[in-house]
């Protein structure tokens, strides 16, 4: 197996692997699998993400232009800071992700990657990666995060049907019209604390640094989920304050984020449904430094 | 569980009691968690036996394409307010067309050499010793349990990415679009834990179901399977194992009362009686052939006589004892008499029914057959933390506003609603 730290799309670290895999038997195949696979992936992103912290590897540029990344000799972890612009406008303007504050300020691009084939049988990576980028604006002690990707569908689980008809309407039910298809996402991870000043694993965060997830679903709105380790993620039923709309092949995703810090990692990840994208297949970035 | 297929007349009647029992809720439209299906045929949904699924020989998981909707077909809503409410009259019509249903192709089959045949072949989740939908699952939402083999879906940790139906050779897990997760077949769980069998062989009118443990000696499953070699899983290359096994069809008549053997004189093809359970079904037809020829000399066929099936003594045993003897410590705790405490079951028909926190853990002392007072109690009380557990555990959650204890069908006293 061959890990590679590759510039070749943007200025960005690019992750791409090429492994060669030896074959397994049953529950072994897949534990083998994983550990050929997954596990180096986790250590390189918990090597590039652990070490963020302690090295300032990027200038920060003064105003709310995005920074490039550089390399710490020797090749260690690369850190990508982004400065968070101060808004006076309402919560309610900002939320649209159309009001006069956003066209301010200039967009981060964002490098996605998309997560290595954990399975065999797991699609293959066509190379597609989305354009994307983010704008961040901070309000008192919320964080609004803009998200702006390409993607020419817009995939949801259309809502369930329900029959009315003269007579017994109860007796219909609602329906499953579709079943074999899945919706776009989106997803912005923080840790739970710093108190060790790590960032939290990319996959899902560990054991010892949960994250918090803001997670939106097309067609189902904005959740807050949780999660401490790949699997473990967990939904509540709280919903946070966000918008998305998709115009001319582009979805726009404003998050609503609690910040009363001065700065904050945060990582984003985004599901393409027309990809079948779902789970831990997806496009995701590394853990970025928000700061004011 | 053993299904003889050599007694199925393709009624649907378990298919109704499965239904009417779980799968009335929304988003479930388009479960069947039981199915009848003539063979050969295409089944439900469209092609399951041929799109993949299972392992393959390095047992590594061969996941297929997920079906579509179009493949389990629409179901069909009438417009029946014109001609009832109206006064319109047309004839009530499905709003949409029909392009493919369950049993699209019922009692189609096949033409060989001039000879029509088909059989139909009910099915269930075979709640696999190794289930490739539980190996699939990235979230483990997928368990099976330790006391009895039961494969569940726990709903809590389900998210709906359908691994599992696409690693499931059986494609008998079906996603509920309304709540966003999987559900599948529980193997009438609670009723079993009341003592009571499984929905769709209570309800059965040809009795060809026989329920009970494997390693029982005492079952009639253990006595089919293990002691005569007369029953056998589908597609046993699949490589989960399944736990539903089938008598095969070995004697359909062509003309007149008598049928002869397949082997000797095939209405049926072999290869496709192999093709479905492997080819040690032809030893199992040579087998049957045998016993027949013994009944129809006089003698005694003990497996003839088993295979009958005349009361529910013979068909069914289900002994929670023998379930809990072998039950990790946990599970045996869960007998604790003080657990019974809890409401109970709420009556079907009851409207504005209490949310399901609390109510799968109401048990209520019923005739349970044929489950001795004791064993009712282990059994029972196995259900109660195991249901109670499980509120969120599987597809149950109309567990409380529906009568665990009538199979769903209006089940009486007297055996399996009639239906004439």
């Amino acid at each position: 197996m061959v890990l590679r730290l590759s510039n070749r799309m943007t200025s960005l670290p690019r992750i791409t692997m090429e492994a060669s895999r030896p074959r397994l038997a049953g529950p072994d195949a897949r534990r083998g699998r994983l550990a050929c696979t997954f596990i180096p992936t986790v250590i390189l992103l918990n090597v590039l993400s652990r070490y963020s912290m302690g090295v300032i590897l990027l200038a920060v540029v003064a105003s709310s232009i995005p920074t490039s990344s550089q390399s710490q000799p020797g090749g260690a972890a690369p850190v990508l800071s982004v400065k968070v612009s101060v808004s006076g406008a309402s919560p309610s303007a900002l939320l649209p992700g159309d009001d006069a504050a956003w066209k301010a300020i200039p967009s981060v691009p964002i490098h996605l990657d998309r997560t290595p084939p954990l399975y065999d049988t797991d699609p293959k990576d066509d190379g597609y990666r989305p354009s994307a980028s983010m704008q961040l604006i901070r309000q008192d002690t919320s964080l609004y995060v803009r998200l702006t990707w390409s993607d020419d569908t817009v995939d949801s689980i259309p809502a369930a049907k329900t029959y009315a008809d003269v007579g017994e309407p109860e007796v219909y039910k609602r329906q499953s019209e579709v079943v074999d298809r899945f919706r776009d996402a989106a997803c912005v991870m923080i840790p739970r604390e710093r108190s060790d000043g790590t960032n939290p694993s990319m996959v899902m965060g560990d054991v010892g640094h949960p994250v918090i997830l803001y997670y939106w679903r097309n067609g189902e709105g904005f959740a807050i989920g949780a999660a401490a380790g790949r699997g473990s993620t967990s939904m509540s039923a709280t919903s946070f304050p966000g918008h998305a709309s998709h115009r001319a092949g582009q979805w726009r995703v404003v998050f609503s984020l609690p910040m009363k810090v001065a700065s904050l990692p945060l990582a984003l990840a985004i599901w393409d449904g027309s990809k079948d994208h779902r789970d831990g297949l997806k496009y995701y970035s590394l853990w970025y430094e928000v700061h004011q | 569980m053993v299904i003889d297929l050599n007694k199925c007349i393709g009624c649907h009647t378990c298919t109704l009691a499965c239904k009417k029992q779980w799968t009335d809720g929304d988003g479930m439209d388009y479960m069947y968690w039981n199915n009848v299906e003539t063979h050969p045929g295409t089944g439900y949904p469209r092609g399951w036996h041929t799109i993949g699924g299972g392992f393959d020989q390095h047992r590594i998981l061969q996941p297929s394409p997920l079906p579509g909707r179009e493949d389990y077909g629409e179901a069909l809503e009438y417009d029946y307010g014109q001609r009832l409410f109206e006064g319109g009259k047309k004839p009530v019509m499905p709003r949409k067309d029909a392009r493919y249903m369950p049993n699209w192709d019922e009692d189609v089959g096949g033409w060989d050499k001039d000879n029509p045949h088909f059989f139909y072949l009910p099915r269930i989740c075979n709640h696999c010793t190794h289930p490739a939908c539980l190996e699939a699952c990235p979230r483990k939402a997928i368990y099976k349990r330790t006391e009895d083999g039961i494969v569940l879906i726990d709903q809590q940790r389900c998210q709906g990415y359908r691994y599992c139906i696409m690693a499931c050779p059986y494609k008998k897990i079906y996603f509920n679009e309304v709540t966003g997760k999987s559900e599948k077949c529980i193997f009438c769980y609670p009723r079993l834990e009341k003592g009571k069998v499984n929905a769709c062989a209570a309800q059965c009118p040809g009795r060809i179901r026989f329920v009970g443990l494997l390693d029982d000696p005492e079952s009639p499953v253990h006595k089919l399977v293990r002691k005569y070699k007369v029953a056998l899983g589908l597609f046993p290359e699949k490589g989960t194992e399944p736990n539903v096994y089938y008598v095969p069809p070995f004697n359909p008549p062509k003309t007149g009362n008598y049928g002869r053997s397949i082997i000797d004189d095939p209405r049926l093809p072999l290869d496709y009686l192999k093709y479905l359970f492997g080819p040690k079904v032809a030893d199992v037809i040579v087998l049957l052939e045998s016993e027949l020829k013994r009944a129809q000399s006089g003698q005694l066929s003990e497996v003839l006589q088993l295979l009958i099936g005349r009361d529910e003594r013979v068909r069914y045993r289900i002994v929670p004892d023998l379930i809990h003897r072998d039950a990790p410590a946990e599970v045996q705790e869960r007998t604790n008499p003080n657990e019974l405490a809890g409401p109970a079951i709420e009556k079907k028909g009851s409207k504005d029914l209490p949310a399901p926190t609390v109510g799968h853990a109401g048990v209520e002392k019923t005739d349970a057959y044929p489950v001795t007072s004791a064993a009712s109690n282990a059994f029972g009380l196995g259900a109660l933390a195991t249901a109670a557990s499980a509120c969120g555990s599987c597809a149950i959650s109309k567990l409380c506003s529906s009568s665990v204890e009538n199979g769903g069908l209006g089940e009486d006293e007297g055996g399996p609603v009639q239906w004439y």
